[in-house]
């Protein structure tokens, strides 16, 4: 017992040696001086090495315990001096702006001021090269776009037009077979999971996908052959390209918004329905006064985010027409991209982003709010 | 009176359907098997309708595998007799695949890897912390949701030039970092851990960091795995950001590299390559999704059910 205790006093002198000589050569300057500390510092190192080396059996491991001791008692060390840095810190300023810090990062230099600048430089006649040379020009840029520009115009009503085929076809098909899908067996669940793929694979795969498919000789012209029907070119005709675009991301985001009103349609309330039927109510009425007032806020849901998206609708429109047939199918969202990363038409990029991002602002609200007076 | 009645009450007890049971029975016996065809037919339905949304895939690894003059045929069918593996070698060698695979993997992993080291402390101190300034910088963010990237991209392109953060890899990952859906989510997932449990550990005199490593985190590992796919598929599927904050190919992603393969300066383009870039592209998602289509349906699906409250 004696002996395991010595040994421990022996390896906590020989390491408080060790440390001595460290703090000391961290501090020395004369290399001549250092040099000394250093060979001191091995003969200390070699000496711990032989007392582990003549240890055995229940001594070594004495040994080995008081290292874990001293080693948990550093440890404790470096962490109580951390907490006094940091307390030190803390006290000062409220330790969440450290927290947030990268979010707000975010949301002042992605959020904020993109969205001043964008406000300031629809003003402007923009140089993006050296920005000291653009000029102060008004309202200008606004007239430009707003009352000569067709192209935007119709960009404008072609965004318009996309959004309310894509979310009216979308809320039509999507509640249709949601109400047809919603059940618990392996087949409904296998068509669930299979209409969903589209949804998880990129828009530019699918974009390319039903480029091919839409070919004038391809998969579909060749499906309405066999009813005799002469299919256009869908793709590049004026008059198909945007709704062919449009069918294109309803086919893609139809698994996916049919799932969440799925979602919303399971976790309904059983007993409200026991109790209506109970009372014999209709199936129209349980529609009508049950489900969807309880549906509502997922409906709204998949109406807003779907508006939202169909005017961010980007991606699709370049994959498969760029902008199409004589601007056919032209949306606001690569008009801007156009005016602004393609013709270098900063001001002008700048007014279409504005017009998008106040769309987008106004059905949202409207969404909301017409919802809202639902309830 | 008596004599009236009995007999009406024998005869309602004796109803038609138990009078001739046989007629009885056997309508319904051909009312279960009719219902029973219709289920059948309903089930073949149901799969039909599936079939509507996964044989465009089938259909697009088929034409990988065509040599190109079959491919131009654009033949319906599946099977393909002579299949064409170079297909795959042509797009990975000669269309450089390989480079924006590298790239792809590159951007998802640096992005995952990356992301929580600043969203779990910004949710965290949404949902626990008490600071100055913690609704505007609310009102920030959901501005930031709302406002479209559409709009956003030439000042933000502005700021990137002039900080020469266009064309790298840090200027590429860094909106994916702090985007406000991830806090979203975490914020929501730790306001549902109930608050005795944050009392309890404040009690003990736990710092925040303790509290938020040691026991929300683990807390929230269900949320963490579901963010993690989802960032995982729209990080490999990203598309305009690439786009627009790259101007040379040393940085392009997959899905930006198959948009190149379109363009050709003359005739048609080899849409067998074509098709082999495409399904390398939704390679890594199909076969995730084939062996785990549950779980991602319930991410994807359930994760937007926590952002509508």
């Amino acid at each position: 017992m004696q002996n395991l205790r010595e040994i421990g006093s022996r390896y906590n002198g020989l390491q408080d040696a060790l440390d001595a000589q460290k703090a000391a050569l961290r501090g020395a300057r004369d290399p001549q001086e250092r040099r000394a500390l250093r060979r001191s510092a091995a003969e200390t190192r070699r000496e711990l090495k032989r007392l582990k080396a003549s240890l055995s059996g229940e001594a070594l491991q004495a040994y080995r315990d008081y290292r874990a001791i001293r080693r948990d008692i550093r440890r404790c060390d470096r962490l109580k001096r951390y907490d006094r840095v940091e307390s030190r810190i803390f006290r000062k300023v409220n330790p969440a702006y450290i927290y947030i810090l990268p979010a707000a990062f975010h949301a002042v230099f992605f959020t904020l001021m993109p969205f001043l600048f964008m406000i300031v430089g629809a003003f402007f006649k923009l140089d993006l090269v050296d920005i000291k040379s653009s000029r102060f020009v008004g309202w200008w840029n606004f007239r430009m776009v707003l009352a000569l520009d067709d192209e935007f115009w119709r960009a404008f009503v072609n965004t318009i037009i996309f959004s309310v085929v894509t979310v009216f076809l979308l809320m039509v098909v999507t509640v249709l077979m949601a109400s047809w899908l919603s059940k618990n067996t392996k087949i409904h669940n296998l068509a669930q999971t299979m209409i969903f793929t589209p949804h998880i694979s990129s828009m530019v795969a699918v974009g390319i996908l039903w480029v091919l498919m839409l070919d004038p000789q391809g998969i579909i012209n060749q499906f309405l052959a066999i009813f005799g029907i002469q299919g256009p070119n869908w793709l590049m005709n004026a008059r198909t390209s945007l709704l062919s675009v449009a069918l294109v991301t309803v086919w893609k985001s139809i698994g996916y918004y049919c799932l969440i009103i799925i979602a919303g349609l399971q976790s309904l309330p059983r007993d409200v329905y026991e109790a209506a039927r109970l009372d014999k109510a209709s199936r129209w009425t349980i529609l009508r006064k049950i489900t969807l007032p309880l549906m509502t806020p997922t409906l709204s849901f998949v109406f807003i985010m779907k508006f939202i998206n169909a005017f961010k609708s980007f991606s699709a429109i370049d994959v498969m027409t760029q902008g199409g047939p004589q601007g056919s199918s032209m949306v606001l969202g690569y008009w801007i991209y156009n005016a602004g990363r393609v013709k270098f038409n900063y001001g002008f990029a700048m007014v279409g982003a504005i017009v998008l991002t106040v769309l987008v602002a106004v059905f949202t609200l409207l969404a909301n709010k017409g919802f809202r007076k639902e309830d | 009176m008596d004599k009236h009645t009995t007999p009406r009450l024998t005869r309602a007890y004796s109803p038609r359907e138990i009078r001739d049971t046989q007629r009885f029975l056997f309508q319904v016996r051909l009312k279960r098997r009719l219902l029973y065809c219709l289920k059948i037919v309903n089930y073949l339905l149901l799969l039909a309708v599936g079939l509507l949304f996964v044989y465009p895939f089938a259909w697009m690894a088929s034409m990988s595998l065509r040599p190109l003059i079959e491919a131009l045929s654009f033949a319906p069918g599946l099977w393909v007799s002579d299949p064409q593996w170079s297909n795959y070698l042509y797009a990975w060698n000669q269309a450089r695949i390989f480079h924006y695979v590298g790239n792809s993997i590159k951007y998802s992993v640096l992005v995952m890897g990356l992301q929580y080291f600043t969203l779990i402390p910004a949710a965290f101190a949404f949902a626990t912390m008490k600071f100055r300034g913690k609704k505007l910088l609310w009102g920030a963010k959901f501005l930031g949701m709302m406002l479209p990237a559409e709009a956003t991209f030439i000042p933000v392109y502005y700021f990137y030039s002039k900080l020469g953060l266009v064309d790298n890899w840090i200027g590429l990952i860094l909106p994916s970092l702090v985007a406000m859906f991830g806090i979203f989510m975490f914020k929501n997932a730790f306001e549902a851990i109930p608050a005795e449990v944050l009392e309890a550990a404040r009690m003990d005199k736990a710092k925040n960091r303790t509290i938020m490593l040691k026991i929300m985190v683990p807390m929230i590992a269900p949320v963490l795995i579901t963010h993690l796919i989802t960032s995982f598929i729209s990080n490999w599927n990203e598309y305009y950001w690439v786009l627009v904050m790259t101007n040379s190919e040393k940085l392009r992603t997959l899905p930006v590299a198959l948009r190149g393969l379109l363009q050709v300066d003359e005739g048609v383009p080899q849409w067998n390559v074509a098709m082999a870039g495409t399904m390398i592209q939704l390679a890594p998602i199909l076969l995730m999704y084939i062996f785990a289509s549950g779980k991602i349906k319930a991410a994807m699906v359930g994760n937007r059910k926590v952002k509508k409250q």
